[in-house]
């Protein structure tokens, strides 16, 4: 051996052993240790986290799993069956009814499209509906918690896509990949139907490319600002041309598709859409992207370098395996570090899940609900714009504060009827106008899914039946750990006992007043700063 | 300067901000100490207590079909679809003029009620909406401020024991927007009055057990529960004067819409002499990537006539002088429209100022599609020489202290 090769076999060796070192110190930091803290503190967060909080029982269940196991109860959530049903829905009935508008003059064909622009508005709200209620009933809630993660992080709104099924399809494609692997999810959404509308790549062609999903790809899905030029997404828009939707979804146009060289991140070559894909999933800033937005909104905002480079590691050492990168983080001491606990503001749709799973109420009134949520700022297949939502804090405004407490009451006494439109579910409009044939190929699509019964007013009776809450003291501490899972000073938990009554004496289970008088102390205490904690 | 400018230090801090609201510029010995006494902001009398309403235009509005430059062949070559037709134009000068959708802005144009910044962004602009609009929002294109420009205003105005009251700025908009977030000072932003009460109020045994909860806690174990708590309680407070005075009803007659909603409420609440010094309303939509004709159209309706309602509407008040429109958006579009019937997002646009104290006309300078920058629009007046008016002369504060080193300010408000 000479002595330049000795050299270079030498250099290797040392930029292994500083890898391997850097390595180990960044899987310091989500360490797990063998004798790390796991009791009620820890599993509730867990709960919350990982999907919209835990009954006591549950709570209970998961201390006694331990933490690791517990992850993986959470985690592993396909082992339980589907408690919820899917969105029906029928294609062949949609495709034929799409072919007879097609074939009408343009004339009928504005009639007909107000018609259906109805149709799809009253259809999205019944899929909001369908969507919180599945969210309040299922048994898998991280299979939602994650699904409502990547829809705020693979956004579209329905303002701009305007079909309701496409939404919904995006939907199904979302929870399916929900613990995937990142390049199957990346890959389809920027095929999806509603993510082709939304973001214009529909409308991308050689002639004259439109940048603007190439730039959210970089800036938002993948890489992160400062990590890419305008040249990127210049070219990037280039191979992503010819992209589009055709009757059976997605295609590929060849003569809209610029089939000449391209740059891309230092590359050159003729460029499609999955091949600049694949180039952006080699970047370093990849995976320590996904794995800063993971963190972000499963344990707290603005994670150190450290934890992001952990993050980024573990998934790109899995190849970007989403569930991997997740059982790391709800495995790590930090995870459940002060930091962490309680350090999160809850989204309008945890605090409306939450509060319904909790209390054992059952979701009715999706209408209401939603248009809580919409109004809370969180409106679901419409983000405010293709960010997502920022969340923590910018929740909470001066009206935000006062709303959630008005929602308290909502929860409390039931759907309010007065204001209510009458008509949000009527679905045709205006359909006698339209020529015959369509009038019945319309006819035949598929309802929407019911969406405005009245929710009715909470009942604590059975809840202080089933755990013999005889007296005022009890009754709050029940709901304090059920609702807060915190400790709460004496001063307020006698506030909340004396909206109970007077005095200790005058509570009674068996009173014709006991429910309002618990109603209107539970009104009281999801009416505070406490209870818009994660 | 005018007579009656205190020449004291006593006699300038009796009258406090109510001077600096009145454009006097503090002499600079003072002016230090002043900004740094807590003396209230409010101000409720006419002709005192200068308002300003922020008006944003979300997404991006295409400047150069808003403000036409009808006798340019460039203009015409890049938009074979979306150039507005020379004989479509409202005439403001031989070679600009309104989109015919903005017969409302002509007519406040007209009657000097109107003024344009031409040509306004801002050095290495960028195109996401989100860092253009902090860039914005900041005043601060390199990133690295993260706070408002009007919420280091008010962190100025009452720095010292507590930050100005959160009414001092109103935002009507769902979320509270970063221009107005300081690093202490907190604005109220709502969409509905009504919206701020807690309905409980009415019981004492409810109202007690509520207020147990919106008390100071010292020992608040969490960052988050302690800014909970202190947005609660300063929302309970705040709420009350808001409310009665977002409930009058206004004698001009408003367009439909929740644009045209939110500057009526913003008129009521400036005739009802509320302490705030700022109110921002926001109409989005502009992000016109595709068929923008008839959108492009219904929004500049839309935002002239409401605007022109809300001038009519302080006019018959007799508070137009002590109020400035300034609207702005995150960028403007390309040139070069796009396949999609639409443009892209660009960079220099016009900024409007509406009021009863403007310079009107024409300022900056006109756009030279001669000489794009990367096909845009170049910016010839950076916009904090627009936000250094309003800081300098409008509000009379220190303006390099709030924005830093910025270009020479424009004069955009009449002298008094």
């Amino acid at each position: 051996m000479t002595c330049a090769k000795r050299r270079v076999s030498v250099g290797v060796f040392s930029c292994l052993l500083v890898a391997i070192v850097a390595g180990r110190a960044n899987a310091e930091v989500l360490r797990a240790k063998k004798d790390a803290p796991w009791g009620r503190r820890e599993a509730a967060h867990l709960l919350r986290r990982a999907g919209f909080g835990g009954s006591p029982d549950e709570i209970s269940r998961l201390v006694e799993l331990g933490r690791f196991r517990a992850v993986d109860y959470v985690l592993d959530f396909e082992k339980r069956e589907t408690n919820t049903p899917p969105y029906p829905r029928d294609e062949t009935i949609s495709r034929r009814a799409g072919k007879l508008f097609r074939e009408l003059p343009q004339i009928e064909r504005e009639k007909a499209r107000k018609v259906l622009r109805r149709y799809n508005r009253v259809h999205i709200e019944a899929v909001r509906a369908w969507w919180l209620a599945r969210m309040v009933a299922t048994d898998r809630a991280l299979e939602e918690k994650m699904t409502l993660f990547w829809h705020g992080y693979f956004t579209s709104g329905f303002r701009e896509v305007k079909h309701w099924q496409l939404l919904y399809d995006q939907n199904d494609f979302l929870r399916q990949h929900a613990l995937g692997d990142f390049r199957t999810l990346l890959v389809g959404i920027s095929q999806d139907p509603a993510m082709l509308i939304y973001l214009d790549n529909a409308n991308n062609v050689k002639s004259k490319p439109n940048e603007n999903f190439a730039r959210e790809l970089l800036e938002l899905f993948t890489m992160g600002e400062g990590n890419y030029t305008e040249r990127d997404v210049k070219e990037g828009a280039r191979a992503l041309t010819g992209w589009g939707i055709g009757p059976e979804g997605f295609v590929v146009r060849r003569r809209a598709h610029d089939n000449k060289k391209k740059v891309f991140m230092h590359r050159r070559g003729n460029f499609d859409g999955i091949d600049i894909i694949d180039i952006i999933l080699k970047q370093d800033a990849t995976p320590r992207y996904l794995g800063r937005k993971l963190w972000t909104f499963f344990a707290y905002p603005d994670p150190n370098n450290a934890i992001v480079a952990a993050m980024g590691n573990e998934l790109r050492r899995t190849n970007y395996d989403v569930r991997s990168a997740m059982r790391k983080m709800f495995r790590s001491d930090v995870f459940y570090s002060d930091e962490a606990m309680r350090a999160q503001i809850k989204s309008p749709i945890e605090l409306v899940v939450g509060s319904l799973r909790l209390l054992e109420m059952e979701l009715k009134d999706g209408w209401g609900m939603s248009r809580a949520c919409r109004i809370l700022g969180q409106d679901l297949f419409q983000p405010p714009n293709v960010k997502g939502w920022d969340g923590g804090r910018t929740w909470i405004t001066t009206s935000t504060l006062f709303y959630r407490y008005s929602l308290a009451a909502r929860l409390m006494k039931g759907s309010r009827t007065k204001g209510r439109p009458q008509d949000a579910t009527k679905v045709w409009e205006g359909l006698d106008e339209l020529p015959e044939t369509l009038q019945v190929a319309f006819r035949k699509l598929p309802p929407p899914r019911p969406f405005m019964a009245l929710q009715p007013a909470y009942d604590p009776l059975p809840t202080l039946r089933r755990h013999e809450l005889t007296t005022d003291k009890a009754v709050v501490a029940h709901y304090v750990d059920l609702l807060l899972q915190t400790e709460l000073d004496q001063e307020k938990l006698s506030a909340l006992e004396k909206v109970l009554g007077p005095n200790a004496s005058t509570f009674s289970i068996d009173a014709p007043q006991a429910s309002q008088r618990v109603r209107e102390m539970l009104y009281v205490l999801m009416s505070t700063p406490e209870y818009q904690l994660n | 300067m005018p007579v009656n400018t205190p020449t004291t230090r006593r006699a300038f801090l009796e009258k406090g901000l109510t001077l600096v609201g009145l454009g006097f510029t503090a002499p600079s010995f003072l002016a230090k100490t002043a900004l740094a006494i807590n003396l209230p902001v409010e101000t409720s009398k006419k002709n005192d207590g200068r308002v300003l309403v922020v008006v944003q235009l979300a997404g991006g509005n295409d400047g150069l079909n808003t403000l036409v430059p009808f006798t340019d062949d460039v203009y015409y070559n890049a938009r074979p679809r979306l150039a507005i037709p020379p004989d479509d134009v409202l005439r403001l000068t031989d070679e600009l003029g309104f989109h015919p959708a903005g017969a409302g802005f002509k007519r406040l144009y007209d009657a000097g009620q109107l003024s344009i910044v031409q040509s306004v962004g801002y050095p290495n602009p960028n195109r996401s909406h989100f860092k253009s609009t902090d860039a914005w929002a900041t005043a601060c294109p390199d990133g690295r401020n993260k706070s408002g420009w009007i919420g280091r205003y008010f962190d100025n105005a009452c720095a010292g024991a507590a930050p100005c009251s959160p009414s001092s700025a109103i935002a009507l908009t769902p979320e509270l927007p970063l221009a107005l977030q300081g690093d202490a000072f907190r604005a109220i932003a709502f969409e509905h009055p009504q919206a701020l009460q807690w309905e409980g109020s009415k019981q004492p045994r409810l109202a007690d057990a509520f207020n147990a909860f919106h008390r100071p806690d010292a020992d608040a174990a969490h960052a988050e529960l302690h800014y909970l708590q202190r947005v609660a309680m300063d929302a309970v407070i705040e709420a009350g004067a808001i409310r009665r005075a977002a409930r009058g009803k206004s004698v001009v007659p408003y367009p439909s819409g929740a644009f045209a909603r939110s500057l009526r409420m913003v008129g009521r609440m400036i005739a009802a002499e509320l302490p705030t010094r700022v109110y921002y309303v926001s109409l989005g939509g502009f992000d016109t990537h595709a068929r923008q004709a008839g959108r492009h159209a219904r929004l500049l309706t839309e935002l002239s006539n409401s605007l022109e309602a809300f001038v009519a509407d302080l006019v018959d008040q007799g508070n137009l002088e002590r109020v400035a429109v300034m609207t702005f958006s995150e960028f403007g579009r390309r040139v070069a429209e796009n396949a999609s019937g639409g443009t892209d997002h660009g960079e220099a646009a016009p900024m409007f100022m509406l009021g009863g104290s403007l310079e009107p006309g024409l300022h900056g300078k006109t756009p030279d599609l001669a000489q794009l920058h990367r096909g845009d629009v170049a910016f010839r007046v950076d916009f904090r020489s627009v936000y250094a008016a309003v800081l300098g002369d409008w509000f009379g504060v220190d303006a390099q202290a709030l924005l830093g080193k910025h270009p020479r300010k424009l004069a955009l408000f009449r002298e008094r």
